[in-house]
């Protein structure tokens, strides 16, 4: 009895040990030349082509669904490539685009792509019924209101020439470059034989959307478990070749964890600028990894102060010129971001295509700051309110520079905190002085929606006549040359006028393991370009 | 009995009322809404209209609840605004990995906590009580989201024995083996952050029964010290502890929102964070009406039980 007991108690010991020894093999990391893994921050809230809220739903939906062409930033320069479309003409009235679908570009249920599959999206798109993000995208074609809808009895302005190719006709004449990154490169196609029969009022709820099996992109959709990670299956027929790479996950990872998963080789890919990056104080550690790139680039977006223009304190430039002088943004890029970062006035990111280079930050210098604002009659005695949302952990950090930055000046500043919601809220409702907020946009300098009077994203409410009709020559001017002169002197103005202090343009810190090749960034700094291209070596 | 159960019954549909009443008003007071916050270059002023329209959120809150409410009877919980998905889904998929997650974590803290809390008691005083005191203090103060970057450090990181989260391996096909290894340090992180208040509850009630007559009599009966303890002094000190265990039922079902997003676990706790960040209101009332049912009904299960252990208890 006794020997039994013992000999159980080893066996039990026994299979302890290989319990405990087993999994140390198991989690070696993807190894496999045939799957990669990309993590990004939060779940994804559905794979919705044309209205998945967020970049989260966005980075997932361009594995499986494309637009005409795939954008990206090279040398200075917008460049377009092949995606469903193989072949595109812009007429010399700069008004008329002519695509070309790629003869095999086919739905993953075998069926091709057509001409009709575009209308179908188009139409849904402007169906003012539809749910959907991507009106802003389409406003420029003929028949469609500034707001990118239909009205009753509108005439779409799209032909179809053949099966595989379609004419669309501009409102007015555009720059091309406009065009095909809004509709080229950020309209993704939807399937019309699976949901054509479906009302538009209905559409946003359709369970395709979760379970989105026939795309027309290099993967296939295989499952989504909820808030642990996307499963992509290469798509062996994609037209422009089957992906190398045979298995995509893209996991759901807490930034906390980033770090960890990065270092065991769980993770291949941080999926890029705003929702898969590494944290700054884990920077260095990235950077001394042997398996891994630690990659930084500039990427499209920045953090600003905007001013509250229904107070009539911050009404005079001066005023707001001494807030930039007070603000040492400097600091903010070589403290808080590491160096990782660059300044400049205005929204037009130093990477950027239409970058002005001869406009330069207002200084540090609170001396100048505090004599502007003695000359415009600035009462020392008043409190603005900063309002801050959490949740970005250097922008909240940022305020607090902010606060002592404008004491110095002789500007008594309380920050009031809270979430993003609330803080939005606040920002509309104008209950405040001077605001954070960060902004993304596309590669085109039209930034109309905020910061032309009564713009969509116009928080601080402000109306200059001079920077309206700037904005509204460079939306309607077509040609190229002449636009950019349009926005050089845009941003001269910006400068001048300052409806927002431009905080810093923080560089996208990213991890890719050193076996992964091609991958590459898009031009709204996302490693989901031409993910068939990816290969992943052994390691 | 029976009357009795009608009658129980009968009286939680008013309470559900005013709780789904409250909590869709009080909701609807909180700052920021569901459309207004969404950002999107690509957005229109005519998309953020229309989609304002289709979640009902031009109407006034009294509206929406009456067709919220008219929903409800007919038996749907509607939609999610941010994923579009149902509620019920949103809401379903969670409860597996929820209570798989905090069942185990309750299992295991009472594991460590009723030993030591046992030998600690008995051992009052002693440089293994103080240890223990200690241990159960730090497990007290240790806030999880240290314990948990802790344990990943250490047991993912170094070790490699475990992974860093999720519920399955990548490109596996899952099973129990594969969800036990994920399942290891998440639950432990819980189940040490509960072990060390419980430890004390053990060792205070354990010291109260110690002092008890019917101890004395035991042992004064020659019985081994051992099976005193074992028969006649833990069976009595757990009944409180154990009543205790009753009255975490609602909060298992409420998740742990900290270990569940640090080990990627996808929880009740998660969605209800989530839901909370989109102000995505239907989610928010499916969590609510689903929790209020589960409190009242685990209320009246306990009252039911008393009656069936405790004979002086009669409903009528």
């Amino acid at each position: 009895m006794k020997g039994l007991r013992a000999r159980l108690t080893g066996a039990i010991a026994a299979v302890l040990i290989v319990g405990l020894l087993l999994p140390a093999g198991v989690w070696g990391g993807p190894k496999s030349e045939f799957v990669a893994v990309a993590g990004m921050w939060s779940p994804p809230n559905n794979f919705n082509p044309i209205n998945t809220d967020s970049s989260y739903g966005f980075y997932c939906v361009r594995f499986m669904f494309m637009g005409m062409v795939e954008a990206r930033v090279e040398n200075n320069q917008m460049k377009f490539f092949q995606a469903l479309a193989s072949k595109w003409e812009v007429g010399a009235d700069n008004q008329t685009y002519t695509f070309t679908i790629h003869p095999r570009a086919a739905w993953h249920d075998g069926k091709p792509v057509t001409a009709e599959d575009v209308l179908f999206t188009l139409m849904t798109i402007s169906d003012p019924r539809t749910e959907t993000n991507r009106g802003a995208q389409i406003a420029s074609i003929a028949g469609l209101d500034a707001r990118g809808k239909r009205a009753a009895g509108a005439q779409l302005g799209f032909r179809i020439l053949e099966p595989k190719k379609f004419e669309i006709k501009t409102t007015t004449p555009v720059d091309p470059t406009m065009f095909l990154e809004m509709f080229g490169a950020n309209v993704y196609i939807l399937p019309k034989h699976v949901l054509g029969d479906v009302p538009p009022d209905q559409l946003a709820r359709h369970p395709f959307f979760h379970n989105p099996t026939v795309g027309n992109g290099p993967y296939k959709f295989v499952q989504y478990k909820t808030d642990q990670f996307v499963e992509f299956l290469l798509n062996e027929n994609y037209h422009l070749g089957a992906p190398n790479v045979r298995r995509v996950f893209v996991r759901i990872i807490p930034p906390a964890t980033m770090l960890a998963q990065i270092e065991r080789g769980d993770l291949d890919v941080s999926a890029g600028f705003g929702i898969g990056e590494v944290l700054i104080e884990d920077w260095d550690r990235v950077k001394g990894m042997a398996h891994v790139r630690a990659v930084s680039f500039p990427a499209p977006g920045y953090q600003y102060m905007l001013f509250n223009f229904q107070r009539p304190y911050l009404q005079d430039k001066r005023v707001r010129r001494a807030f930039a002088h007070a603000v040492n943004r400097p600091l903010m890029v070589s403290q808080l971001l590491k160096g990782e970062g660059e300044l400049a006035e205005g929204p037009i990111p130093p990477a950027n295509p239409y970058f002005n280079k001869r406009v330069r930050p207002w200084p540090f210098d609170t001396a100048r700051a505090r004599a502007l604002l003695t000359e415009a009659g600035w009462d020392f005695n008043r409190t603005v309110i900063l309002r801050v949302p959490t949740g970005n952990i250097i922008r909240e950090r940022s305020a607090d520079i902010i606060r002592e930055n404008l004491i110095a000046a002789g500007v008594r500043v309380e920050i009031q905190k809270s979430d993003f919601p609330t803080h939005i809220a606040a920002l509309r409702s104008g209950t405040y002085d001077l605001g954070l907020v960060g902004w993304a946009g596309p590669t085109d300098p039209d930034v109309s929606s905020q910061y032309r009077t009564g713009g969509q994203y116009n928080f601080s409410g402000h109306s200059i006549a001079l920077m309206d009709q700037i904005l509204d020559e460079g939306a309607k001017t077509a040609d190229p040359t002449k636009r950019r002169a349009v926005y050089d002197r845009f941003q001269e103005v910006f400068a001048d006028e300052l409806p927002m202090v431009t905080l810093y343009y923080a560089n996208a810190r990213t991890a890719v393991t050193k076996r992964m090749v091609n991958v590459l960034f898009d031009a709204s700094g996302l490693f989901d370009f031409q993910t068939y291209r990816w290969v992943a070596g052994t390691q | 009995m029976q009357r009795y159960l009608v009658r129980r019954a009968l009286v939680t549909i008013p309470i559900l009322f005013g709780i789904t009443v409250m909590s869709y008003f009080i909701m609807s007071l909180t700052p920021g809404d569901p459309v207004q916050m969404l950002i999107n270059p690509g957005m229109s002023q005519a998309d953020v209209e229309i989609k304002r329209r289709a979640l009902g959120l031009d109407r006034p809150v009294h509206v929406r609840y009456a067709k919220w409410l008219n929903e409800l009877v007919h038996g749907n919980l509607g939609y999610s605004y941010s994923t579009g998905a149902p509620v019920t889904k949103r809401v379903g998929e969670r409860v597996a990995p929820t209570l798989t997650l905090t069942v185990t974590a309750l299992v295991l803290s009472y594991m460590i906590a009723i030993p030591i809390g046992v030998v600690v008691a008995t051992r009052r005083y002693t440089w293994i009580d103080y240890a223990a005191t200690f241990l159960a203090f730090l497990g007290i103060s240790l806030p999880t989201f240290f314990l948990g970057l802790a344990g990943i450090y250490v047991f993912a990181l170094r070790l490699r024995w475990l992974p860093v989260g999720g519920t399955m391996t990548l490109g596996g096909d899952g099973g129990l083996l594969d969800l036990l290894l994920h399942l290891i340090l998440p639950a432990s992180v819980l189940a040490v952050a509960g072990a060390g208040a419980l430890t004390r509850y053990v060792r205070s009630s354990m010291l109260e029964v110690l002092g008890q007559d019917f101890v004395r009599t035991a042992r004064a009966k020659g019985l081994a010290e051992a099976t005193v303890l074992r028969r006649h002094a833990l069976r009595n000190a757990l009944i409180p502890v154990v009543t205790l265990a009753g009255l975490q039922i609602p909060a298992l079902l409420g998740g742990a929102v900290i270990t569940e997003q640090i080990f990627e676990w996808p929880g009740m706790g998660r969605l209800t964070i989530e839901a909370i960040n989109q102000r995505d209101y239907p989610v928010l009332m499916g969590i609510t009406l689903i929790t209020a049912l589960l409190v009242t009904l685990g209320n009246l299960l306990a009252d039911i039980t008393y009656s069936l252990v405790d004979p002086r208890i009669r409903y009528e």
